[in-house]
Protein backbone atom coordinates (compact mmCIF):
# COMPACT_ATOMS: atom_id res chain seq x y z
CA UNK A 1 0.00 0.00 0.00
CA UNK A 2 1.63 3.25 -1.03
CA UNK A 3 1.42 6.67 0.56
CA UNK A 4 -0.85 8.11 -2.17
CA UNK A 5 -3.61 5.67 -1.23
CA UNK A 6 -3.25 6.49 2.45
CA UNK A 7 -3.37 10.18 1.55
CA UNK A 8 -6.68 9.60 -0.25
CA UNK A 9 -8.17 8.10 2.89
CA UNK A 10 -6.72 10.89 5.05
CA UNK A 11 -8.30 13.42 2.67
CA UNK A 12 -11.63 11.64 3.03
CA UNK A 13 -11.42 11.90 6.81
CA UNK A 14 -10.63 15.62 6.54
CA UNK A 15 -13.67 16.16 4.30
CA UNK A 16 -15.89 14.30 6.76
CA UNK A 17 -14.53 16.41 9.64
CA UNK A 18 -15.16 19.63 7.71
CA UNK A 19 -18.70 18.56 6.84
CA UNK A 20 -19.39 17.71 10.47
CA UNK A 21 -18.00 21.06 11.59
CA UNK A 22 -20.31 22.85 9.18
CA UNK A 23 -23.26 20.79 10.38
CA UNK A 24 -22.48 21.90 13.94
CA UNK A 25 -22.05 25.58 13.04
CA UNK A 26 -24.44 26.32 10.19
CA UNK A 27 -27.49 24.18 10.88
CA UNK A 28 -30.28 24.90 13.35
CA UNK A 29 -30.64 21.29 14.38
CA UNK A 30 -31.42 20.38 17.99
CA UNK A 31 -28.31 19.91 20.14
CA UNK A 32 -28.97 16.21 20.60
CA UNK A 33 -29.15 15.67 16.84
CA UNK A 34 -25.75 17.36 16.50
CA UNK A 35 -24.38 15.24 19.35
CA UNK A 36 -25.71 12.10 17.64
CA UNK A 37 -24.01 13.19 14.38
CA UNK A 38 -20.68 13.65 16.20
CA UNK A 39 -20.95 10.22 17.85
CA UNK A 40 -21.97 8.58 14.56
CA UNK A 41 -19.12 10.12 12.59
CA UNK A 42 -16.53 9.38 15.29
CA UNK A 43 -17.71 5.78 15.50
CA UNK A 44 -17.67 5.24 11.76
CA UNK A 45 -14.25 6.85 11.35
CA UNK A 46 -12.89 4.47 14.00
CA UNK A 47 -14.53 1.44 12.39
CA UNK A 48 -13.34 2.27 8.86
CA UNK A 49 -9.82 3.00 10.14
CA UNK A 50 -9.70 -0.36 11.88
CA UNK A 51 -11.22 -2.15 8.90
CA UNK A 52 -8.58 -1.14 6.38
CA UNK A 53 -6.05 -3.77 7.58
CA UNK A 54 -8.83 -6.34 7.19
CA UNK A 55 -8.85 -5.66 3.45
CA UNK A 56 -5.11 -6.03 3.02
CA UNK A 57 -3.42 -9.21 1.88
CA UNK A 58 -6.38 -10.58 -0.06
CA UNK A 59 -5.97 -11.02 -3.80
CA UNK A 60 -7.30 -8.37 -6.13
CA UNK A 61 -8.82 -8.84 -9.58
CA UNK A 62 -7.48 -5.54 -10.92
CA UNK A 63 -4.08 -4.14 -11.80
CA UNK A 64 -2.11 -7.23 -12.83
CA UNK A 65 1.15 -5.85 -14.30
CA UNK A 66 1.71 -6.41 -18.02
CA UNK A 67 4.94 -8.27 -17.21
CA UNK A 68 5.70 -9.84 -13.87
CA UNK A 69 7.84 -12.28 -11.94
CA UNK A 70 5.81 -15.24 -10.71
CA UNK A 71 6.40 -15.96 -7.02
CA UNK A 72 3.57 -18.37 -6.27
CA UNK A 73 0.27 -19.74 -7.53
CA UNK A 74 -2.80 -21.60 -6.44
CA UNK A 75 -5.44 -23.04 -8.72
CA UNK A 76 -9.01 -23.65 -7.56
CA UNK A 77 -10.89 -25.66 -10.16
CA UNK A 78 -14.62 -25.16 -10.66
CA UNK A 79 -16.77 -27.86 -9.11
CA UNK A 80 -19.16 -29.90 -11.17
CA UNK A 81 -22.15 -28.66 -9.21
CA UNK A 82 -21.48 -25.11 -10.40
CA UNK A 83 -21.34 -23.58 -6.93
CA UNK A 84 -17.65 -22.67 -7.34
CA UNK A 85 -16.62 -21.04 -10.60
CA UNK A 86 -12.94 -21.65 -10.03
CA UNK A 87 -10.12 -19.16 -9.70
CA UNK A 88 -6.46 -18.88 -10.44
CA UNK A 89 -4.52 -17.05 -7.74
CA UNK A 90 -1.15 -15.55 -8.61
CA UNK A 91 1.45 -13.99 -6.32
CA UNK A 92 3.72 -11.78 -8.38
CA UNK A 93 6.18 -8.91 -8.29
CA UNK A 94 6.50 -6.35 -11.03
CA UNK A 95 9.12 -7.47 -13.51
CA UNK A 96 12.62 -6.65 -12.38
CA UNK A 97 15.62 -8.12 -14.13
CA UNK A 98 18.07 -6.34 -11.85
CA UNK A 99 17.09 -8.32 -8.76
CA UNK A 100 16.17 -5.23 -6.77
CA UNK A 101 13.73 -5.93 -3.94
CA UNK A 102 10.06 -5.63 -4.79
CA UNK A 103 6.98 -6.30 -2.71
CA UNK A 104 4.87 -9.16 -4.06
CA UNK A 105 1.17 -8.58 -4.70
CA UNK A 106 -1.63 -11.15 -4.87
CA UNK A 107 -4.06 -11.33 -7.80
CA UNK A 108 -7.02 -13.49 -8.70
CA UNK A 109 -8.00 -14.39 -12.26
CA UNK A 110 -11.11 -16.18 -13.46
CA UNK A 111 -10.52 -19.87 -14.12
CA UNK A 112 -10.00 -21.01 -17.69
CA UNK A 113 -8.77 -24.51 -18.61
CA UNK A 114 -6.15 -23.18 -21.02
CA UNK A 115 -4.84 -20.72 -18.45
CA UNK A 116 -4.80 -23.50 -15.87
CA UNK A 117 -2.48 -25.57 -18.08
CA UNK A 118 -0.11 -22.63 -18.60
CA UNK A 119 -0.04 -21.62 -14.94
CA UNK A 120 0.42 -25.20 -13.75
CA UNK A 121 3.36 -25.64 -16.17
CA UNK A 122 4.92 -22.41 -14.88
CA UNK A 123 4.42 -23.66 -11.33
CA UNK A 124 6.23 -26.90 -12.13
CA UNK A 125 9.19 -24.94 -13.50
CA UNK A 126 9.11 -22.62 -10.49
CA UNK A 127 9.42 -25.62 -8.19
CA UNK A 128 12.50 -26.64 -10.18
CA UNK A 129 14.08 -23.27 -9.36
CA UNK A 130 13.47 -21.88 -12.86
CA UNK A 131 12.19 -18.31 -12.30
CA UNK A 132 9.16 -17.56 -14.45
CA UNK A 133 8.34 -14.35 -16.25
CA UNK A 134 4.64 -13.83 -16.90
CA UNK A 135 3.16 -11.60 -19.56
CA UNK A 136 -0.42 -10.62 -20.35
CA UNK A 137 -1.16 -12.07 -23.76
CA UNK A 138 -3.22 -10.27 -26.37
CA UNK A 139 -4.15 -13.61 -27.94
CA UNK A 140 -7.64 -14.80 -27.03
CA UNK A 141 -8.20 -18.29 -25.67
CA UNK A 142 -8.75 -20.93 -28.33
CA UNK A 143 -11.76 -22.33 -26.51
CA UNK A 144 -14.56 -20.26 -25.03
CA UNK A 145 -14.98 -20.64 -21.29
CA UNK A 146 -18.73 -20.87 -21.40
CA UNK A 147 -18.79 -23.68 -18.90
CA UNK A 148 -16.86 -21.76 -16.23
CA UNK A 149 -19.66 -19.26 -15.70
CA UNK A 150 -17.35 -16.28 -15.34
CA UNK A 151 -18.84 -13.08 -16.65
CA UNK A 152 -15.73 -10.97 -16.12
CA UNK A 153 -13.20 -10.46 -18.86
CA UNK A 154 -10.83 -13.37 -19.23
CA UNK A 155 -7.11 -12.62 -19.10
CA UNK A 156 -4.74 -14.80 -21.07
CA UNK A 157 -1.14 -15.14 -19.93
CA UNK A 158 2.12 -16.45 -21.34
CA UNK A 159 5.04 -17.62 -19.25
CA UNK A 160 8.72 -17.68 -20.12
CA UNK A 161 11.83 -18.89 -18.34
CA UNK A 162 13.57 -15.90 -16.85
CA UNK A 163 17.14 -15.64 -18.18
CA UNK A 164 19.94 -15.96 -15.65
CA UNK A 165 21.26 -12.55 -14.61
CA UNK A 166 24.44 -11.79 -16.50
CA UNK A 167 27.39 -10.78 -14.40
CA UNK A 168 29.46 -7.85 -15.67
CA UNK A 169 32.85 -8.71 -17.11
CA UNK A 170 35.86 -7.80 -15.00
CA UNK B 1 -13.97 -5.14 15.34
CA UNK B 2 -13.65 -5.28 11.58
CA UNK B 3 -16.26 -4.93 8.87
CA UNK B 4 -14.09 -4.71 5.72
CA UNK B 5 -15.90 -3.32 2.73
CA UNK B 6 -19.12 -2.78 4.72
CA UNK B 7 -17.39 -0.20 6.92
CA UNK B 8 -16.13 1.75 3.90
CA UNK B 9 -19.62 1.77 2.37
CA UNK B 10 -21.08 2.92 5.72
CA UNK B 11 -18.56 5.78 5.69
CA UNK B 12 -19.84 6.79 2.25
CA UNK B 13 -23.44 6.74 3.51
CA UNK B 14 -22.64 8.90 6.57
CA UNK B 15 -20.91 11.50 4.38
CA UNK B 16 -23.94 11.48 2.10
CA UNK B 17 -26.28 12.07 5.05
CA UNK B 18 -24.12 14.91 6.37
CA UNK B 19 -24.08 16.56 2.95
CA UNK B 20 -27.82 16.10 2.61
CA UNK B 21 -28.38 17.68 6.02
CA UNK B 22 -26.18 20.62 5.09
CA UNK B 23 -27.89 21.07 1.73
CA UNK B 24 -31.39 21.06 3.24
CA UNK B 25 -31.01 22.72 6.61
CA UNK B 26 -27.90 24.93 6.59
CA UNK B 27 -27.79 28.68 6.02
CA UNK B 28 -25.18 28.23 3.29
CA UNK B 29 -25.51 30.09 0.02
CA UNK B 30 -26.22 28.10 -3.16
CA UNK B 31 -22.59 28.45 -4.31
CA UNK B 32 -21.27 26.98 -1.07
CA UNK B 33 -23.71 24.07 -1.29
CA UNK B 34 -22.64 23.29 -4.87
CA UNK B 35 -18.96 23.54 -3.87
CA UNK B 36 -19.65 21.18 -0.94
CA UNK B 37 -21.32 18.64 -3.22
CA UNK B 38 -18.40 18.83 -5.67
CA UNK B 39 -15.82 18.32 -2.89
CA UNK B 40 -17.74 15.31 -1.54
CA UNK B 41 -18.09 13.81 -5.03
CA UNK B 42 -14.36 14.26 -5.63
CA UNK B 43 -13.58 12.59 -2.31
CA UNK B 44 -15.87 9.68 -3.20
CA UNK B 45 -14.03 9.17 -6.48
CA UNK B 46 -10.62 9.48 -4.78
CA UNK B 47 -11.45 6.79 -2.22
CA UNK B 48 -13.22 4.59 -4.81
CA UNK B 49 -10.17 4.51 -7.07
CA UNK B 50 -7.67 4.24 -4.19
CA UNK B 51 -9.31 1.22 -2.60
CA UNK B 52 -8.43 -1.37 -5.30
CA UNK B 53 -4.83 -0.17 -5.27
CA UNK B 54 -4.62 -1.12 -1.61
CA UNK B 55 -5.72 -4.69 -2.23
CA UNK B 56 -3.35 -7.56 -2.87
CA UNK B 57 -0.45 -6.12 -0.88
CA UNK B 58 0.79 -8.10 2.11
CA UNK B 59 -0.45 -7.33 5.60
CA UNK B 60 1.57 -7.54 8.79
CA UNK B 61 -1.50 -8.09 10.96
CA UNK B 62 -3.82 -10.99 11.63
CA UNK B 63 -1.27 -13.67 10.77
CA UNK B 64 -3.13 -16.95 11.38
CA UNK B 65 -1.92 -19.28 14.13
CA UNK B 66 -2.10 -22.28 11.76
CA UNK B 67 -1.70 -21.89 8.03
CA UNK B 68 -1.03 -23.79 4.84
CA UNK B 69 2.05 -22.27 3.21
CA UNK B 70 1.64 -21.54 -0.51
CA UNK B 71 4.75 -19.48 -1.30
CA UNK B 72 7.57 -17.54 0.36
CA UNK B 73 9.69 -14.57 -0.70
CA UNK B 74 12.59 -13.53 1.51
CA UNK B 75 14.48 -10.27 1.18
CA UNK B 76 17.67 -10.32 3.20
CA UNK B 77 18.92 -7.22 5.03
CA UNK B 78 20.99 -4.98 2.80
CA UNK B 79 23.84 -3.12 4.49
CA UNK B 80 24.38 -0.90 1.45
CA UNK B 81 20.82 0.42 1.38
CA UNK B 82 20.12 -0.01 5.08
CA UNK B 83 17.14 -2.24 4.33
CA UNK B 84 16.18 -4.29 7.39
CA UNK B 85 15.01 -7.25 5.30
CA UNK B 86 11.54 -8.71 4.95
CA UNK B 87 9.83 -12.06 4.89
CA UNK B 88 6.74 -12.22 2.70
CA UNK B 89 4.62 -15.32 2.63
CA UNK B 90 1.39 -16.40 1.01
CA UNK B 91 -0.79 -18.77 2.96
CA UNK B 92 -4.31 -20.04 3.59
CA UNK B 93 -5.75 -20.01 7.09
CA UNK B 94 -6.35 -23.49 8.50
CA UNK B 95 -8.81 -22.35 11.17
CA UNK B 96 -12.24 -23.97 10.81
CA UNK B 97 -14.58 -21.84 8.68
CA UNK B 98 -11.79 -19.51 7.54
CA UNK B 99 -11.66 -18.00 4.06
CA UNK B 100 -10.03 -20.50 1.70
CA UNK B 101 -8.38 -17.86 -0.48
CA UNK B 102 -4.65 -17.40 0.06
CA UNK B 103 -3.68 -14.19 1.84
CA UNK B 104 -0.33 -12.38 1.66
CA UNK B 105 1.50 -11.63 4.90
CA UNK B 106 4.63 -9.75 5.87
CA UNK B 107 6.97 -10.35 8.78
CA UNK B 108 10.15 -8.56 9.71
CA UNK B 109 13.32 -10.40 8.77
CA UNK B 110 14.72 -12.65 11.47
CA UNK B 111 17.35 -15.34 11.02
CA UNK B 112 15.08 -17.90 12.71
CA UNK B 113 12.19 -17.05 10.36
CA UNK B 114 14.49 -17.26 7.36
CA UNK B 115 15.76 -20.73 8.21
CA UNK B 116 12.25 -22.00 9.00
CA UNK B 117 10.75 -20.58 5.81
CA UNK B 118 13.65 -21.74 3.64
CA UNK B 119 13.31 -25.27 4.93
CA UNK B 120 9.56 -25.18 4.30
CA UNK B 121 10.13 -23.74 0.82
CA UNK B 122 12.52 -26.58 0.03
CA UNK B 123 9.84 -29.10 0.97
CA UNK B 124 7.19 -27.23 -1.03
CA UNK B 125 9.43 -27.64 -4.06
CA UNK B 126 9.35 -31.38 -3.41
CA UNK B 127 5.55 -31.21 -3.43
CA UNK B 128 5.28 -31.74 0.32
CA UNK B 129 2.59 -29.33 1.64
CA UNK B 130 3.67 -27.39 4.71
CA UNK B 131 1.62 -26.39 7.74
CA UNK B 132 2.94 -23.38 9.62
CA UNK B 133 2.20 -22.85 13.29
CA UNK B 134 2.80 -19.61 15.15
CA UNK B 135 3.24 -19.63 18.90
CA UNK B 136 3.29 -16.43 20.89
CA UNK B 137 5.91 -16.35 23.58
CA UNK B 138 4.02 -14.84 26.52
CA UNK B 139 6.90 -15.01 28.96
CA UNK B 140 8.50 -11.71 29.84
CA UNK B 141 12.19 -11.83 29.05
CA UNK B 142 14.01 -8.89 30.62
CA UNK B 143 13.79 -5.30 29.44
CA UNK B 144 12.97 -4.52 25.77
CA UNK B 145 15.89 -3.11 23.81
CA UNK B 146 13.57 -0.98 21.71
CA UNK B 147 10.99 0.82 23.90
CA UNK B 148 8.88 1.70 20.87
CA UNK B 149 8.19 -2.03 20.58
CA UNK B 150 7.00 -2.35 24.16
CA UNK B 151 4.15 -4.82 24.28
CA UNK B 152 5.21 -6.63 21.12
CA UNK B 153 5.41 -10.33 21.79
CA UNK B 154 8.08 -12.55 20.34
CA UNK B 155 6.88 -15.21 17.98
CA UNK B 156 7.99 -18.80 17.41
CA UNK B 157 7.39 -20.30 13.99
CA UNK B 158 7.34 -24.00 13.24
CA UNK B 159 6.53 -25.98 10.13
CA UNK B 160 5.45 -29.57 9.73
CA UNK B 161 4.59 -31.72 6.73
CA UNK B 162 0.88 -31.97 5.91
CA UNK B 163 0.01 -35.59 5.15
CA UNK B 164 -1.21 -35.92 1.59
CA UNK B 165 -4.57 -37.65 1.28
CA UNK B 166 -3.75 -40.72 -0.75
CA UNK B 167 -6.47 -43.00 -2.12
CA UNK B 168 -7.07 -45.99 0.19
CA UNK B 169 -5.15 -49.13 -0.58
CA UNK B 170 -7.06 -51.87 -2.37
CA UNK B 171 -5.92 -54.24 0.35
CA UNK B 172 -7.41 -52.09 3.09
CA UNK B 173 -10.38 -53.61 4.87
CA UNK B 174 -13.80 -52.18 4.18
Amino acid sequence: MNNANLAAFAAAYVVIALLLLNVLIFTRWMWWVKLAAVILVAGLCTITYRSIPDLLGWPTARGLPARFNLMGLQIVEPDKGGTTKGNIFLWVTEMNLDGSPRVPRAFVLPFHPELQVKVAAAGTKLRKNLPQLGEISTKPFESAATDTGHNSKMINLDFFDLPDPLFPER
Amino acid sequence: MNFGHGAIVSGFVVVLLLMLGLSLYSTWSLRKKIAGILVVTLTYLLVYFSLPRMLGWPTDRQVPRRFNLVAVYIQEPNKATGGAGDVFFWATDLAPGADLRPRAYHMPFKASFKSAFQEAQGKLRQNIPQEGKIELDDQEQGVPLDWSRLGQKSVKLKFKDIPVNLPPSKDAPG
